[in-house]
């Protein structure tokens, strides 16, 4: 027996290339007289396994490292060195670089759908705001210079003027009251078709009283603004906010002032007017101070001129 | 960028800090060191009274049992984590400083150290605290069983179960592994420390002699076995008579080896065993296809694959060069630490 296994390890380190890794342990197992089912009771490996190994079916074995393992296992059972028959199988399955552990990873994070629809719905309303306002002040900074000069000649809102203007204005020269009182009465008996034509006939009337009243105005007034408008003035001793509503609710005039700010605005009266910082803001109406005291509460002044 | 600079200056280093053998790999290098982990001290005398390193290593190895009353040689790690933190914590100094030459910039280096799967919490705090008082700016910890699945090149990231078993010098660590992660593990406190004592006692039990630890490691490596085999080995010993209090020869067998073995190993096998029976069919299965592997010095006993292929009933694997398997599956760790987050452990 002995002789038999010298011969065969003889063999095998002989014939390294030229047998495979299956036939060395095969013959060496039949030189041994034991069956696949021996070896398989005593490795505990599956006889499909020790089929696999000597007829070198590697594939439907476990990984390299494993099955050398097993050649080793199998080798010391035979009572034959090892090391041939790890050689001719490096030179059958070739031993590559080590491949580098790669976990299984799809890179997604985990995340609660809810609370992503809610930060998504809540960007969007804030950006929907934002463009609602900068629109909004842009039309805002465009509408006080449009507005006077259309609204001045409409004739529904001339009549007040009369009553607003000989109430508080008595410094203003007595040729402009004449001027303005004349002009309801045609514009009211004349079709409405011509206003045009009444505005032009206002305009140069109006010229005059205006270059006579300049002192207290520090802007040239457009020649559209008539008799029919009124003057505020705001002067601010801090920071303020003044919002100003015309009579048809739209906004004429809406900003934050600094401190020591003067700001002038005419138009048709009568204003709505919301003052965020009351007790430091001043509104001149037409040139008179206006006691903002009893419309104010908490710091904030509503109010609606004259 | 300075991540950049810092790879370039520094070696981060993997340690295996076992209780035998402290074995460091450097990053790009592979293993540089590789020494038992015992420290011998010297208590001077005199006005100062200082104690001094005398040795470290292997030179202090040799020491052991051999020393003066003023020469103590110390294994500092005892069952796989740390017994005496100052000393574990100057031999870690100086095995860093005899490998990571230190440049005037260059920046401290990061550690990956493994730990009994069984420690503590207060274990690993000292074993992370002997390593930054060694000089590590970063320390990871990783599990002796997937250090040692890694470095026996198991497919630790498959969806496939595998089982190791890692037989060190304090502990024995069994651990089934699937998905880069640890399924089950269990930690024995049994390993090549308690073969020699098994053997020490044997011997003043049945012989009434007495002899050294660094004898009993010698019989285990000669003739220690754990299944008995066709062939008796035998070997001479000497050993103090415990009755006449004289140096005397006597011959030991392996089979008196075996006996005196039985009881760590019956430990060894239990352990596998349980782990066994808690693991999930489905990576059961695959264990039954591929089998075990067995790491780690204990790995090296003769016949100790039998012993667990005739009490599991399943193929056993002793990898290839079991005893740096550890230390190269945290060096592999190392070199892929950006991507390996999951097997590291915390705390």
């Amino acid at each position: 027996m002995s002789e038999a296994i010298i011969s065969s390890q003889n063999t095998s380190s002989e014939h390294i290339n030229k047998m495979s890794v299956g036939a060395m342990l095969k013959a060496a197992r039949e030189a041994r007289g034991i069956s696949i089912e021996d070896v398989s009771e005593r490795l505990h490996n599956s006889p499909r396994q020790i089929n696999a190994l000597e007829s070198g079916q590697f594939e439907i074995l476990p990984e390299p490292m494993i099955t050398r393992g097993f050649i080793r296992n199998y080798a010391r059972l035979l009572e034959i060195d090892a090391e041939p028959l790890l050689q001719a199988y490096r030179i059958q399955v070739p031993v590559n670089q080590l491949p580098s552990i790669n976990l299984p990873s799809a890179n997604i994070v985990m995340t609660n759908h809810e609370r992503s629809h809610w930060l998504r719905y809540s960007l969007l309303s804030i950006f929907i705001l934002l463009v609602v306002w900068f629109v909004y002040t842009g039309f805002i900074a465009k509408s006080p210079s449009l507005k006077p000069a259309t609204v001045a000649t409409s004739p529904e809102v001339t009549p007040n003027h009369d009553e607003t203007f000989s109430a508080p204005l008595t410094t203003l020269p007595i040729t402009d009251t004449p001027a303005a009182s004349a002009e309801p009465a045609t514009l009211m008996s004349e079709s409405e078709g011509n206003i045009e034509t009444q505005a032009n006939q206002a305009a140069p009337v109006i010229v005059e009283p205006t270059a006579v009243a300049s002192g207290a105005v520090s802007q040239p007034i457009p020649a559209a603004v008539g008799a029919a408008t009124v003057q505020l003035k705001f002067v601010t001793s801090e920071k303020s906010w003044i919002n100003v509503l015309d009579s048809e609710n739209k906004p004429v005039f809406n900003k934050t002032k600094p401190a020591a700010s003067e700001d002038q605005l005419e138009g048709q009266p009568p204003f709505k007017l919301t003052l965020g910082n009351a007790r430091a803001t001043q509104v001149y109406l037409n040139g008179k101070l206006v006691d903002l005291q009893p419309y104010t509460k908490s710091n904030v002044a509503r109010l609606t001129l004259p | 960028m300075f991540g950049l600079l810092n790879k370039y200056f520094s070696n981060d280093l993997a340690i295996d800090l076992g209780t035998a053998n402290t074995l460091i790999y450097v990053r790009g290098k592979g293993i540089v060191l590789d020494e038992p982990s015992v420290v011998a001290i010297r208590q001077e005398g005199g006005p100062s009274g200082k104690k001094t390193i005398l040795a470290v290593g292997a030179e202090a190895k040799r020491m052991l049992g051999r020393s003066p009353a003023n020469i103590t040689a110390i294994r500092p790690m005892k069952d796989g984590v740390i017994a005496d933190f100052t000393v574990t914590e100057q031999m870690l100094k100086y095995f860093i400083r005899r490998i990571h030459e230190s440049r005037m910039f260059s920046p401290n280096p990061r550690i990956i150290i493994c730990v009994p799967v069984g420690s503590t919490q207060v274990e690993r705090r000292a074993i992370r605290e002997s390593a930054i008082g060694a000089g590590a700016r970063q320390v990871f910890l990783i599990e002796e069983p997937m250090a040692a699945a890694i470095g026996a090149d198991l497919p630790v990231a498959e969806a496939t179960g595998s089982l190791v078993v890692d037989i060190g010098g304090g502990t024995t660590e069994v651990g089934v592994i699937s998905l880069g992660g640890i399924v089950y593990a269990k930690s024995d406190r049994v390993g090549g420390d308690k073969f020699d004592q098994a053997i020490i006692d044997y011997i003043r039990r049945n012989y009434g002699m007495q002899i050294s630890e660094p004898t009993a490691e010698l019989i285990k490596k000669k003739i220690g076995s754990a299944f008995p085999g066709s062939e008796v080995l035998e070997m001479e010993v000497t050993g103090r008579n415990l009755a006449e209090g004289l140096p005397r020869k006597f011959t030991i067998s392996s089979n008196e080896i075996l006996e005196a073995l039985t009881e760590p190993l019956n430990a060894i096998v239990s352990a596998v065993k349980s782990a066994l029976e808690q693991t999930p069919p489905e990576l059961g299965a695959d264990i039954a296809e591929k089998g075990m592997v067995l790491t780690g010095g204990g790995a090296l006993l003769r016949d100790i694959d039998r012993l667990l292929m005739e009490e599991t009933r399943l193929p056993v694997i002793v990898a290839e060069n079991p005893l740096t398997c550890v230390v190269r599956g945290c060096g592999r760790a190392l070199e892929e630490m950006d991507r390996l987050g999951s097997v590291f452990t915390n705390e």
